[in-house]
């Protein structure tokens, strides 16, 4: 008890609540420009805050992580382009929903579900971060190699009724994802001899160009025809009603609960996250034919996830020294410099330091949230600007956004041709999710079993209860529904009677 | 229409309010006179990501340079492709003295393995630090010292695995050289990263890790790791107690380190100058703290030393990479 | 621009967003043709992935196999595109090309290339307006807010939010 009131004690400091409001304000701006991520703006911020006391850095530092989560949700949902990948999945439902004109609901909702998953993940960062901890070690590269295969059987779900086009798409992000050296070998791969490519293609300018680039695009070219979209005018209402609200339940929780677990494992961050808790909310929904297509439950998911991955990363990172994800990995840097060296020990040398960080989330979460219910009026504006507007500030946004990651001209080359690969994708029928997700699980999925095949030989998958589990679990995602709809017999009428084809 | 101008002028408000902000954060730049070196902003390039160990020696120089010399210091990230991106492009730039880069070890090493980098392309300034290289095991391995682990090696080639940073890093070779030197050979396991290896020998799913003095030691002392050996000719000061390599009878000495190199063909004067200033910074307080507090060991060596002794070592990794 | 701003006021009256003719569906010719692409691509890539470099230490599971396994997939998948397809093509979800908007788009494309080259020679914020203003001006911008005040305004925020503020530079 003495520990809470010092951790918490020592937060009565004005400069802290100074920096908490500065690092929110700057998280919630990179979060909403595509390109810039959370570990980005941390990276930077770290320059700066190593002059500063340890408690005032980490409330920099940790409001910028915290409040990037909520930033990133406005330009998936209103734009269809993820303001980091950790917002992958928002896009899912986030912009079907824009344009059907509920686009208040969804920002609004978002937020919400957001804040939800942040706190509950907080609370195990307070209650159970030493047991938690030992789960994370018992995830080594085999277990990890199972976890994105059963992220990656999503891509059945996220193709939505063109399950062949889907699977090509998913496969054709694998092998984009096989561009660079070899994991293991270190053999350069579909490099043709350009030093970029070595370390494989950046994923943020290819996301932002098959999303982002690709819709506008679309919309260039189709534009004032009889039948084209109407950009999105309306934003409806703001707050969800109570039957919204109720649905909302549901999902959020599968959301926190997939979020905590996968924030645990080392290296899997609020990208994945998102993903498997899109695919797993699906299942359980009475509605599963609404998702990808403007369904409150399919954001609710993905949005709870990625942001209850962040009790979970942090949790892993104090408790064994071991990054929970990017953003981590920065940041133990940073700590160590302020002689604050994450593992077991900080528990013992520092008891009251998990109080001081718990509470910074918590203030950060709940002035993001703040912020994001009060600034949508003001960001929203943007969408009133007409088509010929709000192209150039997308376009000349994503341009210096993908070119400030790594102040490279060859990322925007990148963007620009997976903009107009996206657009062909769209124009042929091809769902740009699962591209996507191939590319970025790909290398995780290849290297880690690689791994897992070096140190325990071709067994190696069977082995590992966790592993084999998990494996069974994607094997019974793939054949449970197929196996469902044979025992109910083909006598009831489908709505979405193509995706069983 | 009002709904447009109301846009516009929200976005003008906003690039304001940013700019604002801004100002509480920007450092005044001060101007030297237009005729002596430097004549203006320098920029320091950085081969690898915002906020890395390399990244943090830059910026940590960077700002005593900005005293020493009295002009900005700029940092600026060129990640990608192993550093040979940043690399390459510091190499194609003007050598007027404006231009200068923090170079890892990687220079050394990814000429041979395929990629275009070449010492010879730079003239190197300064080195700032040394990362020693060390043998680590999980805490309830049965391994206690380096001829445990090498009888096991020898028992059963092959068997026992050793995580490192990746295909390609400096703790690969930091594995080869110690299996050369033992005449036994290792299931070399790269990982994604420095952190990730560690965590993987912490876990127990390998047998051990090479990774940096600063990566190992923390968790030697809070007992999630056994140091066995440090590759260095002396002791280091962050693992005092652990034996070296060589004082076990393997005669293994590898680290990691960074160099201050500017484009080859460097005027002499301006060479001398940051030279100069480069000694001050890497000797002051700010850098040395930074440097010990991460495990390293801060040092500088100058510019004639320290284009030996690159040389050397890209000729050591010549011979140590040809047989991976 | 109020030219837009009136049409999209007008379609808005005039129809529902999103609603798609009701049987709109994909040829079958375009379907199998674009099974057989898939299968191209998938067979290009099991060709490069054979000239990669093979088993060295790494025993069967070399730098090969998982490029490999994907392009075995892509050209089974590419199959089934196609037989799918023309069995019975899938619905169509997006509308038709204008014409004028491809210009439009490869019009725009071209004056990027043109402005990645200009910023190798002129400042930042030099070259940043006239772009803007050019896609206004192709986008059927016209009067000074499109074709000032909006480049301005841009420009501005970009360099207030990345050269400024994440010190990007530019």
């Amino acid at each position: 008890m003495n520990d809470v009131i010092a951790g918490v004690g020592a937060l009565l400091d004005p400069t802290i609540l100074l920096c908490l409001i500065v690092g929110t304000l700057l998280g919630t701006l990179v979060g909403a420009v595509p390109g810039i991520t959370a570990t980005m703006a941390v990276a930077l911020a770290t320059g700066f805050t190593l002059t500063l006391e340890p408690l005032q850095g980490l409330a920099v530092l940790l409001s910028i992580y915290v409040s990037a989560q909520f930033g990133d949700r406005v330009p998936a949902i209103l734009v269809n382009t993820p303001g980091t990948p950790a917002s992958i999945a928002t896009t899912f439902d986030g912009y079907p929903l824009a344009k059907a004109g509920r686009a208040g609901v969804a920002l609004t909702s978002s937020a919400l579900v957001s804040a939800v998953g942040s706190l509950a993940s907080i609370l195990i960062l307070v209650f159970l971060a030493q047991p938690i901890a030992r789960l994370a070690l018992s995830f080594g590269p085999i277990e990890l190699f199972a976890l994105v295969v059963f992220g990656m059987t999503m891509m059945v779900g996220v193709s939505n009724g063109r399950i062949a086009k889907g699977l090509t798409a998913g496969a054709v992000g694998l092998l984009l994802g096989a561009v660079g050296r070899d994991p293991i070998s270190g053999d350069h791969r579909f490099t043709f001899g350009i030093p970029e490519l070595t370390s494989g293609l950046p994923f943020i300018a290819v996301i932002i160009g098959v999303f982002g680039l690709a819709e506008i695009f679309n919309q260039i070219v189709e534009a004032r025809r009889g039948g084209s979209e109407a950009p999105i005018e309306q934003l409806g209402r703001w707050w969800p009603d109570r039957a919204e609200r109720r649905s909302l339940v549901k999902p959020t929780a599968i959301g926190t609960g997939i979020g905590a677990v996968v924030g645990v494992v080392p290296a899997a961050g609020g990208d994945i996250a998102g993903i498997i808790a899109w695919d797993q909310a699906r299942r359980a929904s009475k509605h599963p034919e609404r998702f990808g297509k403007g369904s409150l439950e399919g954001l609710a998911a993905p949005d709870s996830a990625s942001t209850a991955t962040m009790g979970g990363s942090v949790t892993t990172t104090l408790a064994l020294g071991v990054p929970g994800d990017s953003v981590m990995a920065v940041m133990i840097g940073s700590m160590i410099v302020w002689g604050l060296q994450p593992g077991p020990a900080l528990f013992v040398q520092h008891p009251d330091l998990v109080f001081s960080i718990s509470t910074i989330m918590v203030v950060a979460t709940l002035a993001a949230l703040g912020l994001a219910l009060v600034r949508m009026q003001g960001v929203v504006k943007l969408l009133k600007l007409p088509l010929n507007a709000l192209a150039v500030v997308i376009i000349t946004f994503c341009m210096v956004g993908t070119y400030a990651v790594q102040n490279s001209v060859f990322d925007v080359i990148v963007m620009l041709v997976f903009g107009i690969v996206g657009l062909g994708m769209r124009r042929w029928g091809f769902p740009a999710g699962p591209l996507v997700l191939g590319l970025i699980l790909g290398p995780l999925a290849e290297s880690n079993l690689r791994r897992g095949l070096l140190i325990d030989g071709p067994l190696a998958p069977l082995q590992s209860p966790i592993a084999a589990t998990l494996i069974a679990l994607s094997v019974l995602a793939l054949v449970a529904p197929a196996a469902l709809r044979y025992l109910k017999g083909r006598s009831k009428p489908r709505v979405d009677a193509e995706a069983t084809r | 229409m009002s709904r447009f101008r109301t846009a516009t002028l929200g976005l003008t408000a906003a690039a304001a309010a940013a700019v604002l902000l801004t100002g509480c954060v920007d450092r005044a730049g001060a101007q030297a006179p237009a005729d002596a070196f430097p004549s203006g902003d320098i920029t320091f390039f950085t081969p690898t990501q915002a906020g890395g160990a390399t990244d943090l020696t830059a910026r940590t120089i960077a700002t005593e340079l900005e005293s020493e010399l009295g002009v900005s210091v700029i940092v600026d990230n060129r990640p990608g492709g192993a550093g040979s991106v940043g690399m390459e492009h510091v190499a194609g730039l003007e050598p007027d003295g404006h231009s200068i880069a923090v170079l890892p070890v990687e220079v050394a090493m990814l000429g041979h393995l395929d990629y275009d980098t070449d010492p010879a392309d730079y003239d190197f300034l300064a080195q700032v630090n040394s990362q020693p290289g060390t043998i680590a095991v999980p805490a309830d391995s049965p391994f206690e010292t380096l001829a445990d682990l090498v009888a096991a090696a020898e028992a059963a080639p092959g068997s026992i695995t050793i995580s490192n940073a990746g295909a390609g890093s400096i703790w690969e070779a930091g594995a080869l050289e110690l299996g050369d030197a033992a005449g036994v050979e290792f299931q070399g396991v790269p990982f994604d990263g420095g952190a990730p290896a560690v965590t993987a020998a912490v876990g127990g799913q390998v047998d051990a890790v090479v990774a940096g003095i600063g990566e190992t030691a923390p968790a030697h002392e809070d007992g999630r790791l056994r140091v066995l050996a440090v590759f260095t000719e002396e002791p280091a000061p962050a693992l005092p107690d652990v034996q070296t390599a060589t004082e076990q009878g393997f005669d293994v000495v590898i680290g990691s380190w960074a160099v201050i190199a500017a484009p080859a063909g460097l005027d002499e004067e301006v060479r001398s100058t940051l030279e100069s200033a480069i000694q001050v910074a890497a000797e002051s307080e700010a850098y040395v703290d930074f440097i010990e507090s991460s495990g390293n060991i801060p040092l500088f060596r100058g510019a004639e030393e320290t284009s030996a002794f690159v040389t050397d070592e890209h000729e050591r990794f010549g011979a140590l990479l040809a047989d991976r | 621009m109020t030219a837009v701003t009136e049409e999209r006021a007008m379609r808005a009256e005039a129809e529902a967003p999103q609603a798609l003719e009701e049987g709109a569906r994909s040829s079958r010719l375009r379907e199998v043709l674009t099974g057989a692409g898939v299968v191209a691509a998938g067979a290009a890539v099991l060709l490069v992935a054979q000239q990669l470099p093979g088993a060295s230490a790494a025993g069967e599971f070399d730098s090969r196999w998982w490029p490999t396994l994907i392009g075995g997939a892509i050209v089974l998948l590419g199959l089934i595109v196609a037989l799918a397809g023309a069995r019975r093509p899938p619905m169509r979800d997006c509308h038709d090309v204008r014409a004028a908007g491809a210009w439009q788009l490869a019009a725009i494309l071209v004056m990027i290339v043109a402005y990645g080259i200009a910023w190798q020679f002129a400042h930042f914020l030099i070259v940043t307006p006239v772009l803007v203003a050019a896609i206004m001006a192709v986008l059927g911008g016209r009067g000074w807010r499109s074709l000032v005040l909006v480049p301005v305004a841009v420009t501005a925020a970009l360099y207030a939010v990345f050269g400024l503020l994440l010190r990007v530079p530019l």
